[in-house]
């Protein structure tokens, strides 16, 4: 009632859900996935580089939905291509949106069965954790970008103190040569890193609650940054610490480095229970976001209420998650969904292109 | 918000959480057993299973703490509980034997503690460590952080070495701290750090622990070739000290050198020392230099007090510990490229990281080109002062 | 007319004469004359006007209150006069010696005085300007002309005057209420704050508030709440309030229908936000300097006659973690000290539940040694730590539930005896463990240290859902019950604000009064989350 901007979310806040909804499986497995495509310890330059490709995209995305104030893509999807086309390409994208949330919860439920709960069954570990999910999404848009808001810091406090004390094990040594094979390896490590980087698209919707949506590419391009830094801490600790060639036979390295150290002396001498909490956090604002979005999908294409969608999606969604059946499986998926994401990217480009050559820049002036 | 949304929503979480519960992880902490070290060796074969002969048959101990011995909570008039109890088992595998021991104990096992492993000397020589360390790192109970020794003799000994009032392993793992101290003793590793060494089929250098008539004594490391991850030959103190010399990992010590022509001991307390190895490469040919920087003050007087004591006599001292560092470290480049044929002093990662091209090449038989590299040492020590005179040999 | 009182020589009628007085109405006496003019006193009705027939008005009014027992109806002569004077009033109420210095002699001087001039005046003059030339010196005095209002007037407590021959009656404020005196707040002690709180009197809350803010821009509005008529005033700075929050707040009072709001905490239950929320949603304190500070921030404030506890409008959660003591002392310790509450309101709710988490699931993840010293503390202990930690967290609850509402010597006996000595026994005979102990007084102390009772009281409560969780899903189950929480937080709203700001949404102006606390001269904005008409809270300093 005071804040007038009901539905809206303030700039600070979309950064913050860009940063959220990146920051997510990557934190445990990008130091292996990127190592083992570049082979050398420069992977985190890749890292850096991935990053700044992903800003373009960005800034695309971001400039896509500027012309269409207040609408999602969902919506303006239809606008640019028509009825028929526009729903296809929706449709693809809640698919996209629906095949992450299983992807990630089943993650989740994965790291957690393996270190915290052995014994529990995975899929109480998933419906636990969806039901929670739940619970926030139906709350709309801005109770989730004010959550994200509040775990933001605790995870940057938690995350800078946990390799703070990672350090102990870290050696240069195991950073260099830098680009001792060249620069081909590091462009080869742009591909897997950019797939952790996913999230950024969430642009796409996000500007059409913005309550300034002018600045939605200076919100995508702090939003990514952030998360650049994130990225580059955990690969620069995980291959410092666990070098190259030990990094890519670890499937959780980011655990693996805080197995790998006690600092006795310190009221806590293991500090994976740190890395398992901010990460849990992240995962979930991540696939939060996601179900979010593919639910608004489906009501904004259909035009039903969006608690019908969510509720509906529940059931998919567990069922997705519990499609793969050993861990390989699970990546797999990872892999679907990767060139889905590919596709979602390719097609949103060429959307951009063709509503700036239809001139749809309605009125949006700025 | 919609009221009966509302409704929904808690009768969801109420249903799902009455309907999952079940405390299936729940298990309190005094019902486990907890294990804190390991010991394999290698073992006779069981009779009646002699004819799996094709595996090597291995010897399993297990240590677990009894807390109750280990807080000072026993009444006085008690008998004095051991505060640790060791279980042993014969199997083909780590895991097949561990299960065996489940037949021996009423609790089951937690290993999230385990801190070291000690291998037997026999078993190292004979299979590769990677096999068995495998188990360790797959499971994920088990921390990277894990100790991991060679025993001399056999592994199991070490741990029953110490006096009844403490846990074996406990000792150990306080004694595996003391290369911050002495540098005769090489840095302990643990399972991440060989893993990351095997994986990149690099040699490391393992702390070895001996057991002497039940007193546990750390003295030499290791050599563990990369390749094969098999168990080369062990270097002694003197060769350690060499080591350490080498690869900067000396922190504080002390160096004593002879003056052969008056017959006087010479102490240096040094407070840091750095190595720096720089390769070169000549064609395919690969030497390297090596640049040994320290300084410290000297601890023992080697004059009568009151004699001349200015910047002279201290250079003649520098040059007496330089020569001294230079024929410990040669000695023990030399035990390394002509006995062991074995790179553990990191002169392949310096390679690596000045050369990544030359090493590619040189990769796969590289403790072959390491052993034919000439290597030339040079010292550089500088005495900034010499401690307070008149107290001699405070530290020893 | 009344026979009786004319012997009755008016100098000697003192308030003791009036007090004998109000215990003999007369009640047949009046009746049978009030007979004569009013014919069926039965079909009058309450609104009708007075007449200018003494007995006949008070034949009516006993005919309606007569049947209460604390309504007293006296009548006397005014002097050697033969005017007929009466007073309705409840007993108790009014201050009769008031009435007497102030009323009666005045009339009574003034009549006599009339006497010699002119004989005939009064019939002519209205009641309400005799008085005027009488007696009537400031406010406090109102014309009546109904019966319906006289009735109202008389329960409100009012003392009521009727003159033979008027046929109106006069409302006299002589309210004659015993209130406590402005003592210091017990539930709120300050250590270097000023030693005053609000008590039950609302006019003399009221009152104390003018005292301390004279500024015109301080606005009180008057509200009457459910069927007992209590007096309610919601209080804001017209310039600084923002007209919404104030609008809605008296929205929401005026929704409000019950038979009757006992204390302030009715009030905060009928306007609040979530009735399902954990979480206290209003805010309310004992102490004026808090309470202004509050207005002065632009948040709307609400007083009710009968409570000393003042609600503040809207509450987000970090005014629960603060106090007024944090502005009395420098910014530095003040700082640290609300750091280490939002540490202690943590402690106080996740404790329990980590220690549960760690020695009955994820035991690796705890240090080697404490393990080993929590497995032999744990040994001789025949109960899960689940349970052991329930029985724990609820006997500490009984404890604390029991010496609240003991006298405090007695109260202080019982929390001895209770922790120390059954603690004690209990960890001697081995049921609990030592560390158990120490997590829940460690528990029970961070608790104590928010420094809002309704605030902790909803800690305590979640911190035993916390412990649930804990124990169906250890470390996972504690993250899940975080997130429900934080869920929760977020959503919720007081009053429009989003309840966990200044946490978020961020606003950077408002952290300077968060976890920190910046230097007062540094603090010249109002907060930005109550949307203020004025923002500016001082210039900047040179």
């Amino acid at each position: 009632m005071l804040t007038n901007t009901n539905d809206r979310i303030t700039t600070p806040q979309t950064a913050v859900a860009v940063t959220s909804i990146i920051i997510g499986i990557g934190i445990l497995t990008l130091p292996r996935t990127v190592t083992e495509e570049v082979g050398t310890p420069d992977s985190w330059i890749s890292v850096v580089l991935g990053g700044m490709v992903v800003m373009i995209i960005g800034i695309f995305m971001a400039k896509l939905s500027q012309m269409f104030p207040e609408k999602t893509i969902y919506e303006y999807s239809q606008l640019v291509v028509g009825k028929g086309l526009g729903k296809l390409f929706n449709l693809v994208l809640i698919i996209y949106f629906l095949l992450s949330v299983g992807l990630e919860i089943r993650v989740l439920a994965e790291v957690t069965n393996m270190y915290l709960l052995v014994k529990t069954p995975i899929e109480v570990t998933m419906i636990a954790i969806m039901s929670v999910c739940v619970y926030l999404v139906v709350g709309g848009i801005n109770p989730m970008a004010r959550l994200y808001e509040l775990l933001l810091p605790v995870t940057i406090v938690i995350f800078l103190l946990v390799f703070l004390m990672g350090l102990k094990i870290f050696e240069l040594n195991h950073l260099r040569p830098v680009m001792g094979d060249g620069f081909l390896p590091v462009l080869k490590g742009i591909q897997p890193t950019t797939f952790s980087y996913t999230g950024y698209e969430s642009i796409l919707i996000l500007t059409a609650f913005m309550a300034e949506p002018k600045k939605a590419k200076k919100a995508v391009l702090i939003g990514i940054g952030a998360s650049i830094v994130f990225y580059l801490v955990t690969v620069v600790m995980v291959v410092g610490a666990l070098s190259a060639d030990g990094v890519v036979t670890e499937i959780w390295p980011t655990i693996t480095l805080f197995q790998s150290f006690e600092a006795t002396g310190i009221l806590f001498e293991r500090y994976e229970s740190f890395i398992f909490a901010i990460w849990i956090l992240q995962i979930f604002t991540t696939f939060t976001s996601f179900f979010y979005f593919a639910a608004l999908g489906l009501s904004q294409t259909s035009q039903k209420k969006i608690s019908y969608s969510i509720y509906g999606l529940l059931p998919v969604i567990y069922l997705i998650a519990t499609i793969p059946t050993n861990i390989n499986e699970v990546f797999t998926l990872g892999d679907i969904v990767e060139y889905i994401f590919y596709g979602v990217v390719g097609i949103t480009i060429i959307l951009l292109i063709i509503a700036h050559f239809r001139r749809m820049h309605h009125e949006s002036k700025g | 918000m919609n009221r009966k949304v509302k409704w929904i929503q808690i009768l969801l979480f109420c249903l799902s959480y009455l309907f999952l519960t079940g405390c299936w992880d729940y298990k309190d902490v005094e019902d486990l057993h907890m294990i804190i070290g390991q010991s394999i060796d290698l073992a006779e074969p069981i009779e009646q299973e002699k004819d799996m002969i094709h595996r090597d048959w291995l010897q399993l101990t297990v240590q677990s703490v009894k807390p109750k011995g280990l807080s000072g909570q026993q009444n006085a008039g008690a008998t004095m509980q051991k505060p640790y109890e060791n279980l042993t088992s014969i199997g083909n595998s780590a895991i097949q034997t561990f299960n065996n021991i489940y037949s021996k104990t009423e609790h089951p096992f937690l290993s999230y503690h385990l801190k070291a492993v000690v291998l037997g000397e026999k078993l190292v020589k004979k299979v590769n460590m990677q096999k068995l360390l495998i188990e360790y790192s797959r499971a994920p109970e088990i921390r990277g952080s894990l100790l991991v020794f060679i025993g001399k003799g056999k592994a199991k000994d070490i741990l029953e070495a110490s006096n009844p009032t403490e846990v074996p392993i406990i000792k150990l793992i306080g004694l595996s701290q003391n290369h911050s101290v002495s540098t005769r003793i090489p840095p302990e590793m643990n399972l991440t750090q060989v893993e990351a060494k095997l994986a990149s089929q690099s040699n490391l250098l393992l702390q070895t622990v001996e057991a002497k008539n039940k007193r546990m004594i750390i003295a030499n490391g290791a050599i563990i070739n990369g390749k094969t991850g098999k168990l080369v030959g062990f270097l002694n103190r003197k060769e350690i000290e060499g080591l350490n010399w080498l690869t900067s990992r000396a922190e504080v010590g002390v160096v004593k050198a002879i003056d052969t022509e008056k017959n006087k001991i010479v102490g240096y307390y040094f407070k840091n020392a750095k190595s720096k190895i720089r390769p070169h490469i000549q064609g395919d040919k690969v030497s390297f230099d090596v640049n040994i920087e320290s300084n410290g003050s000297l601890e023992e007087d080697w004059f009568i007090p009151g004699d001349a004591f200015d910047n002279k006599f201290l250079h003649h001292a520098e040059r007496l510990i330089e020569k001294q560092i230079k024929y410990i470290v040669m000695k023990t480049i030399h035990k390394l490229q002509k006995d062991y044929h074995t790179d553990v002093a990191g002169f392949g990662e310096q390679l690596r990281i000045e050369y990544p091209k030359e090493w590619k090449k040189m990769k796969s038989n590289w403790d072959q080109h390491f052993s034919q590299a000439p290597i030339k040492v040079n010292v550089k020590i500088t005495i900034t002062d010499y401690e307070t005179k008149g107290t001699k040999m405070k530290k020893k | 007319m009344t026979n009786s009182k004319k012997t009755m020589k008016p100098q000697k009628l003192q308030a003791r004469k009036l007090e004998t007085l109000k215990q003999k109405p007369h009640p047949n006496e009046l009746q049978s004359s009030a007979d004569q003019n009013v014919p069926d006193s039965k079909n009058v009705l309450p609104n009708n006007g007075l007449t200018d027939d003494l007995s006949s008005n008070l034949a009516v009014l006993k005919e309606k209150m007569g049947y209460q027992s604390d309504v007293r109806f006296s009548e006397f002569p005014l002097s050697n006069t033969e005017k007929q004077v009466a007073l309705v009033y409840i007993d108790g109420l009014n201050d009769l010696t008031f009435i007497n210095d102030y009323v009666i002699k005045p009339l009574k001087l003034y009549y006599s005085e009339q006497k010699e001039s002119k004989e005939e005046q009064l019939e002519n003059d209205c009641f309400i300007g005799i008085a005027k030339r009488a007696f009537l010196t400031g406010d406090g005095v109102e014309e009546l002309t109904t019966f319906e209002q006289v009735i109202q007037a008389v329960y409100a407590g009012f003392t009521i005057m009727l003159l033979e021959g008027a046929s109106s009656a006069l409302k006299i404020s002589a309210k004659k209420v015993k209130s406590r005196p402005l003592e210091e707040p017990i539930t709120e002690a300050t250590v270097k704050g000023p030693r005053i709180g609000f008590n039950e009197t609302l006019s003399e809350n009221t009152a104390l508030l003018r005292l301390r803010v004279s500024d015109p821009q301080l606005t009180m509005t008057h509200f009457k709440v459910g069927r007992t008529n209590k007096d309610l005033v919601v209080v804001y700075m017209k310039d600084i309030a923002n007209d919404e929050l104030v609008r809605e707040v008296q929205k929401r009072i005026k929704n409000i229908d019950i038979d009757d709001v006992a204390g302030s905490g009715y009030i905060e239950q009928l306007i609040e936000d979530d009735y399902l929320s954990p979480f206290p949603q209003v805010q309310d304190t004992e102490r004026p300097d808090r309470f202004i500070s509050s207005l002065m921030e632009g948040r709307v404030g609400i007083l009710l006659d009968g409570s000393p506890f003042s609600l503040m409008v809207p509450a987000t959660f970090s005014m629960f973690l603060q106090t007024p003591e944090d502005y009395y002392e420098r910014w530095i310790p003040s700082s640290f000290i609300r750091l280490l509450r939002f540490f202690a309101a943590l402690v106080s709710l996740f404790l329990p539940s980590i220690y549960i988490a760690f020695v009955s699931f994820h035991q690796g993840l705890i240090p080697t040694q404490l393990a080993i010293s929590i497995s032999a503390t744990r040994e001789s202990v025949p109960f899960p730590s689940v349970i052991e930690a329930l029985i724990m967290e609820v006997a500490i609850e009984i404890l604390r539930e029991a010496g609240l509402r003991l006298p405090k010597t007695v109260g202080q006996t019982v929390g001895l005896v209770g922790g120390l000595v059954i603690g004690q026994a209990a960890v001697q005979a081995g049921i609990v463990s030592p560390i158990m102990v120490i997590v829940v007084s460690l528990t029970a102390i961070s608790s104590f240290a928010i420094p809002q009772y309704s605030a902790g009281i909803s800690l305590r409560l979640l911190r035993f859902g916390a412990m649930l969780f804990s124990a169906l899903l250890g470390l996972f189950g504690v993250i899940l019950f975080f997130l429900i929480i934080a869920i929760h937080f977020v959503k919720l709203k007081s009053f429009g604000v989003p309840y966990a700001t200044p946490a978020t949404p961020y606003r950077l102006g408002d952290w300077k009064d968060f976890i920190f606390r910046a230097p007062i001269f540094k603090m010249n904005s109002r907060p930005k989350m109550l949307f203020t008409k004025n923002t500016k809270r001082q210039s900047r300093r040179k």
